[in-house]
């Protein structure tokens, strides 16, 4: 029995170990059978990515006039991120979404594969791929002759105005082949601050680019800018505004948004000022009103350095009413209030938080030098000129160009040039250079554009994509984009700090372009000895290293570096010590090219006789109430019915489609804006309220027309837009093929009205009058 | 052991979106297009949320970036049936995207929906394909995808740092959207270290979590907007 | 019953039963080339999902669930039909049963293939099958979902199985034809019909109905968990699991009384299939009825009073938002039309009883879309609002399914008598009797008196 049991219990042992070694053996077979199945399908499935060798090389980001540094990140020579730069005092290692894009730029789908030539004429033209030599010869031979007959008859059309070199470059390559017309342009969609300096130059007398110290103020008041999205100097303010709400000694600074729209600047603000279309200037003056009225401005800024401040009587006895006695009874806040629809009570305690939370600073509307004035008069009455958290003007930097001289012709308000070519029988521009620019696109007078265009017999594009523009041309011979080409350009951080930034190629170009400064080193060489001894240079770097040598004679600032090496440099010069010397040139230069550029981490405060050059000396402060006089308010006052149909159009300018020429890149249309969930699409913001007496609804296609045409747009109801506004983003709606850009959007410029300002000429982005419809 | 963590101050966020697009290139994170945003499918391991606060004209829009919030007890871990996300070290909440059967429950479990799943084979045009990471994998399509606190930059940080012989320091492991703030709004580091910002700043007066109730302790700080 | 002898087709009146298995009409194929008609088209849109991955259906995020994962649940909860109401009825002693137990048991086995199958059509990766397996954890209750799933497939099989061996052993004896012999031999496991065969047998149908009903009534709360296991808004509830068993209960009578409608018309069953069977399962049918609506009811008005914001937003998505139509034909189809059919004596014929239970079967599907996709659509955090409709690949899959379901029952009714027909014999034999002697054993004044140690 017992014996009968044992083998029992052994069979059974045994029977139970071969069952679970087949388990086991089954699971190990499992376990085959998957992997066998991953292996078969990452065959077709797996995106490699090679490895390869990692390099770091500091550049500069040259895709608005900010300049950041950058610091491009390689593997086997393909670009592979972009990252700031943390010893740039610019940006201090961080950077904005378009600098990352630069990627997309570098390996858009889109780029032309190399020169292009237009065979053909009319609609049946059609694009050719030709040589480097053979666009060369022809550009040449044709400026050759071109210079015999009349030299002046060569445009250059270069976009977007900036400090850097390549802007000199191309400017001193028309001076050297005897062309006056060297045009730096800007437009409708771009995001120049010409009515700020405008503004400036009425009160101070000073052609200057004004920064604004937010990262040190107390108290910025904001009229209508939208200085998160597409200031001027993007990554600087956004840069700055951390500064301003870091834990400073000095307290965190108040911010206040005045303007229609509740834009992404105006979200960051503390507060939201709606007030109604184009009386932001009215509410500054209502701001001045209370300062003087409760004695809140700087009484020593505004005595000794203001002028029309109080009446004033000349020889003849005749009493020219001063700044104070007209705001004092012509913009009390109670008929502000009624201009404006801002609240009394809130006009008043506006005024009381500005001026008492000093230093504060006011900053205008971009497009409308009237309201630029009165916003301008705010910083002169609490004395925010040229102090520490107030606006600054700082100097240029000293850079060594052989003998350059500026001829440039500023903005779109010069655009007479067109009416010209249009009305005479020949077109007295023979040859034209485009480069940056897309007026096609991009102009809010576009018709006339394509009208000059046909006219001019030899056009050239430096375009890198077929745009709007560069389609229209003869010739297209592709630019590097800034990451494949030398490059410098001189700015100054908002602190008022300038920087020189260098940048250079960290990759292989990636297709067959060539510098458009090599390209013109290369046309001047191969036109006469007089042109040509003015490029002596081998290559467009040759030129960045000579600018470079200005700065090692000037003896003055430091190579970039982290932080606190900023402050060192500072304290040893104002100690009295020279900055250490870098060596010599050569050792100077390398040092500052792999730095990423040069700095001077001084500013002198004060200094007023350097920032008003007025005859008299002195801020003058009547211009902003002499431009407001004439200025008939509002333009929307019509019969009530109309008022339903009939809005004022707004149109924002995103942070990520504003400096873009073809905005042909996912991330960017991915992100148009943080504050709405749009994207990928036009939308137009209409107040909700009225939205809805309209009977729309959220997403609903509408047509927008304006006087000048029509676009599609989707609609987006929202609480944050003033009712009178409707608001469209700039930047979509491209025609010209683009694996992202084409068809996406509308194209706000199509129904923006051309209405210029009487005093600058300029475009007024807010006069356009729209009515919506549903599709 | 670390216990990584994320302080975003609101004080300083612009919401300018560079986050977004610092994570999009180092994550190798597909790219979006139209009818991708239609479908409500496009991929944003950071995204920045947006709500609309008040009437008209008290009107205030609150801005908030949002990764994965890496929860020291983190519901969707869980839920998952093959282990294929994992509170790891540092106390990252990882993802295997080879393991991953792509099955959505952790996606679902998400209380901060802030997990991501392929709907379709990411796509490149060939040119592009140049920008893409080696450090990062390109996921498949069918599995689910994360934030995940830039894992890769740590591990070559702690490299770096082994063959320098020496301790790891508070910035070398940053993750890509920390590194690219333009407004220093966000720090990143150890939790535990007394010694690193985010402890002192997660112990704020202004710090807050998302979602604090429910217990899931995410290592993401936010300070609140000041004044 | 051991001495009975084989008898030729058209002797005995329970021929009829075997009918299908031996004649095979048109009206087969034609239904049989339809449902695989449709299933090929299931298969085409699966190929296409495996393809292009998972976008073509309409998924999309927050909606990470959707048609597939509907299904899943509603299958599951049919399936609770068989093997629950049978093992119910067999322990009860309920001698109507007899001939309504294998087909409600059919619909158990069929449809859990089915309902476990949408899971996997669900997966992003489906060619990583195996890693739960390999990798698999305890942890999450996807992981209880497949073990509660197997467990009860097997127990639905082993008790739909075990009491068909007696009329398999009989198809045995009749066929001829060389190979349907050894298939059906094999599968009567040498049923000869001794005394001890039928002791065993009847032990074994009697344990598994008593092991069946935890491990149905388990297999549902655990379906629920994969839901109330997450914090998400309506789903962390605890009422869940009974709720979910509830509506599983109620789907499932509704679908028996389907199929018992269409098998009494299809084989001429009205002999067998008779008017008390649907009667009675009408009564459980209006039961269910109300048990739904108390479950619903005690579902929504702790949601309502608790008055939590983030719940509050999925309670008016279903009230009044998008997702309203969904809800309000859910609560018509599920208790107002049942509920008034039912109630009515007039209204509550064989035809009104199909029509009830059609209804609740749309309803019931409804009541899990509801479930899923409004919570899906409306997340904690208030910033991700997503919307969902199916695309025609999940359409298709669908049809896929309920095609499959059909073609599976299609399929066993040629092989299998779709009523027990030994447990019909049987019946005739010895039920009077039985029930007799039951009655005499628990009431007073009839024969016995009870005895006192009792």
């Amino acid at each position: 029995m017992k014996k009968h049991r044992n083998i029992k219990r052994r069979s059974f042992l045994k029977a139970s170990g071969a069952a679970s070694a087949t388990a086991l053996g089954g699971c190990q077979k499992i376990k085959n059978v998957n992997k066998g199945i991953h292996e078969f399908l990452n065959r077709f499935e797996e995106v490699p990515v090679p490895h390869g060798i990692e390099t770091w090389k500091t550049t500069t980001c040259n895709l608005c006039s900010s300049s950041c540094g950058i610091r491009a990140r390689t593997i086997d020579g393909r670009l592979v991120s972009i990252e700031g730069n943390s010893a740039h005092p610019v940006n201090r290692g961080g950077i904005c979404p378009r600098g990352v894009n630069g990627l997309h730029i570098l390996y858009n789908p889109n780029r032309l594969s190399g020169p292009m030539k237009k065979t053909g004429s009319g609609d049946s033209s059609k694009w050719e791929r030709i040589s480097w030599d053979d666009a060369m010869k022809a550009v040449t031979g044709n400026l050759k002759s071109l210079r015999t007959q009349s030299p002046q008859s060569l445009m250059f059309l270069h976009g977007k105005p900036s400090t850097s070199l390549e802007v000199s470059f191309a400017d001193r390559f028309m001076q050297a082949y005897g062309s006056p017309n060297y045009i730096c342009y800007m437009d409708g969609h771009d995001y120049y601050d010409s009515s700020m300096l405008d503004a400036i130059y009425l009160m101070q007398g000073i052609n200057a680019a004004p920064s604004y110290d937010i990262g040190n103020s107390n108290f910025v008041l904001s009229f209508n800018t939208d200085i998160f999205e597409s200031h001027e100097n993007l990554m600087q303010s956004l840069k700055a505004y951390g500064q301003a709400h870091s834990e400073r000694p000095s307290g965190r600074c108040r911010f206040v948004h005045v303007g229609p729209r509740l834009s992404a600047s105006a979200s960051t603000a503390d507060k939201w000022i709606p007030v109604r279309p184009g009386t932001e200037g009215v509410l500054a003056l209502g701001v001045a009103h209370v300062i003087i009225r409760e004695d809140l401005y700087d009484y020593n800024f505004v005595n000794i350095n203001c002028s029309g401040f109080e009446d004033r009587t000349d020889e003849s006895g005749k009493t020219e009413r001063g700044f104070k006695s007209v705001v004092m009874s012509e913009y009390a806040p109670s008929d502000v209030s009624n201009m404006t629809g801002v609240k009394v009570e809130e006009i008043i305690r506006l005024a009381r938080d500005f001026a008492s939370s000093r230093p504060a600073l006011a900053v205008g509307n971009r497009t409308q030098t009237r309201i630029q004035l009165a916003v301008h008069s705010l910083n002169a009455l609490l004395g925010s000129i040229n102090t520490k958290g107030g606006i600054l003007f700082p100097p240029d930097i000293v850079l060594k160009k052989e003998g350059e001289k500026s001829s440039s012709i500023y903005g779109e308000n010069n655009t007479d040039f067109l009416s010209k070519i249009i009305s005479s029988p020949e077109s007295p521009v023979k040859a034209l250079f485009i480069k940056n620019a897309n007026p096609i696109y991009s102009s809010l007078e576009s018709a006339l554009w394509r009208k000059a265009l046909d006219k001019i017999p030899f056009k050239v594009s430096f375009s890198g994509i077929m745009d709007e523009t560069s389609s229209l041309c003869d010739m297209i011979l592709p630019d590097c984009t800034y990451l494949e080409k030398w490059n410098g350009s001189a700015v100054a951080t908002s602190e008022g700090y300038q920087v020189f930034s260098i940048s250079r190629p960290v990759v292989e170009p990636v297709v067959e372009c060539k510098a458009s400064e090599d390209v013109l080193l290369n046309i001047a060489s191969g036109l006469s000895p007089e042109v040509a001894i003015n490029f002596h240079w081998k290559s467009f770097s040759d030129y960045v290293e000579l600018a470079i040598e200005g700065l090692f004679e000037a003896g003055r600032g430091s190579r970039l570096g982290e932080e606190f090496e900023g402050t060192w440099v500072r304290l040893l010069e104002k100690a009295g010590w020279r900055i250490p010397s870098e060596g010599g040139l050569d050792e100077f230069k390398k040092t500052i090219i792999d730095a990423g550029g040069w700095w001077d981490p001084i500013y002198y405060y004060g200094e007023l006789s350097r920032v008003i050059l007025k005859p008299t000396g002195k801020f003058e402060l009547m211009p902003a109430i002499k431009s407001m006089t004439n200025y008939s308010f509002p333009e929307l006052t019509e019969t009530d019915e109309t008022r339903e149909q009939y809005f004022a159009l707004h149109v924002s300018k995103p942070a990520s489609l504003a400096a873009l020429t073809n905005p042909n890149s996912p991330w960017m249309l991915d992100n148009i804006t943080s504050v709405l969930t749009d994207r990928w699409n036009t939308w137009i913001e209409i107040n909700e309220e009225i939205a809805k007496k309209l009977g729309f609804k959220r997403g609903d296609e509408v047509i927008v027309e304006s006087d000048k045409g029509k676009i599609r747009a989707e609609v987006t109801p929202t609480k944050s837009i003033h009712p009178e506004f409707v608001s469209i983003p700039a930047g979509m709606g491209h025609v010209i093929p683009g694996e992202w850009s084409n068809g996406i959007g509308s194209n706000a410029a199509d129904i923006m009205s051309a209405v210029r300002d009487p005093v600058t000429g300029i475009f007024l982005a807010d006069k356009t009058k729209v009515k919506i419809y549903k599709a | 052991m670390p216990r990584w963590g994320m302080v975003i101050d609101l004080d300083k966020c612009t919401g300018c979106g560079a986050c977004i697009i610092a994570c999009n290139s180092e994550n190798n994170i597909g790219l979006s297009d139209p009818q991708l945003f239609r479908e409500g499918r496009s991929i944003r391991w950071m995204d920045i949320l947006t709500i609309e606060e008040g009437e008209y004209p008290d009107v205030k829009k609150k801005i908030m970036p949002r990764p994965c919030f890496h929860c020291d007890k983190p519901p969707c871990t869980k839920v998952c049936p093959v282990r294929a996300t994992y509170k790891g070290d540092g106390g990252l909440v990882g993802q295997i995207y080879p393991r991953c059967i792509g099955c959505r429950y952790c996606t679902t479990a998400c209380p901060y929906t802030v997990r991501y799943f392929d709907w379709y084979v990411p796509y490149w045009p060939s040119e592009m394909m140049a920008t893409l990471n080696p450090d990062v994998s390109v996921r498949p399509k069918g599995v689910v995808e994360k934030c995940s606190f830039c894992h890769h930059r740590w591990q070559k940080a702690k490299e770096l740092a082994r063959s320098e012989n020496r301790d790891m320091r508070e910035d070398d492991y940053v993750p890509a959207c920390v590194e690219s703030c333009p407004g220093k709004a966000m720090y990143f580091g150890d939790l535990d270290n007394p010694q690193h910002r985010v402890t002192v700043l997660s112990k704020s007066r202004r710090a807050s979590r998302l979602l604090e109730d429910l217990g899931t302790e995410p290592k993401v700080y936010y300070l609140l907007k000041g004044e | 019953m051991a001495d009975e002898k084989v008898k030729t087709i058209g002797e005995d009146p329970d021929d009829i039963l075997l009918e299908p298995i031996f004649k095979t009409g048109r009206g087969f194929y034609i239904t049989v080339g339809i449902l695989l008609a449709i299933v090929a088209w299931a298969g085409i849109a699966y190929m296409s999902q495996l393809i292009w991955g998972l976008g073509v259906t309409n998924l999309n995020r927050p909606v990470y669930w959707g048609m597939y994962i509907t299904n899943f649940v509603f299958f599951i909860g049919i399936s609770h039909a068989g093997t629950l109401i049978s093992a119910i009825l067999r322990i009860a002693k309920a001698e109507w049963r007899r001939a309504i137990t294998r087909s409600a048991e059919i619909i158990t086995v069929m449809v859990l293939f089915i309902g476990a199958a949408n899971p996997f059509v669900d997966m992003g990766r489906p060619d990583r099958l195996l890693n739960p397996i390999i990798y698999g954890r305890f942890q999450s209750p996807l992981l209880w979902d497949m073990v509660s799933i197997t467990t009860y497939l097997t127990a639905s099989t082993v008790y739909l199985y075990i009491p068909m061996i007696p009329d398999i052993a009989l198809i045995r004896d009749r066929s001829e034809g060389k190979i349907r012999k050894l298939v059906y031999s094999i599968l009567a496991l040498g049923w000869e019909g001794t005394p001890l065969q039928w002791k065993v047998l009847e032990r074994l149908i009697a344990i598994m109905a008593i092991v069946v009903i935890p491990v149905a009534v388990s297999v549902h709360t655990v379906v629920s968990y994969v839901f109330a296991m997450t914090v998400q808004p309506m789903w962390h509830s605890t009422v869940f699991g009974p709720y979910f068993v509830a509506g599983a209960i109620f789907s499932g009578i509704a679908a028996l009384i389907i199929a018992m409608a269409v098998l009494r018309k299809a084989f001429n069953l009205e002999n067998y299939i008779r008017r008390v069977h649907f009667e009675n399962m009408s009564l459980l049918l209006l039961v269910m009825t109300l048990l739904w609506f108390y479950f619903t009811f005690c579902e929504y008005i702790t949601t309502f009073y608790g008055a939590e914001p983030v719940h509050m937003a999925v309670f008016w998505e279903k009230f009044s938002g998008r997702f309203s139509p969904y809800f309000w034909v859910m609560c018509i189809t599920c208790f107002v039309i049942p509920f008034t059919i039912l109630c009515n004596k007039k209204t509550r014929t064989i035809t009104g009883i199909v029509i009830a239970s059609v209804s609740v079967t749309i309803g019931m599907w409804l009541e899990r879309f509801c479930i899923i996709v409004p919570t899906l659509a409306n997340p904690r955090l208030p910033y991700d609002r997503g919307n969902y409709f199916p695309s025609w690949v999940e359409f298709s899959e669908m049809a896929g399914c309920f095609a499959g379901f059909i073609l599976l029952y299609v399929l066993f009714t040629k092989f299998f008598p779709v009523i027990s027909i030994w447990e019909i014999k049987e019946g005739r034999k010895k039920s009077v009797q039985e029930v007799s002697e039951r009655v005499e054993s628990y009431l007073p004044g009839l024969k016995n008196e009870p005895e006192r140690a009792d």
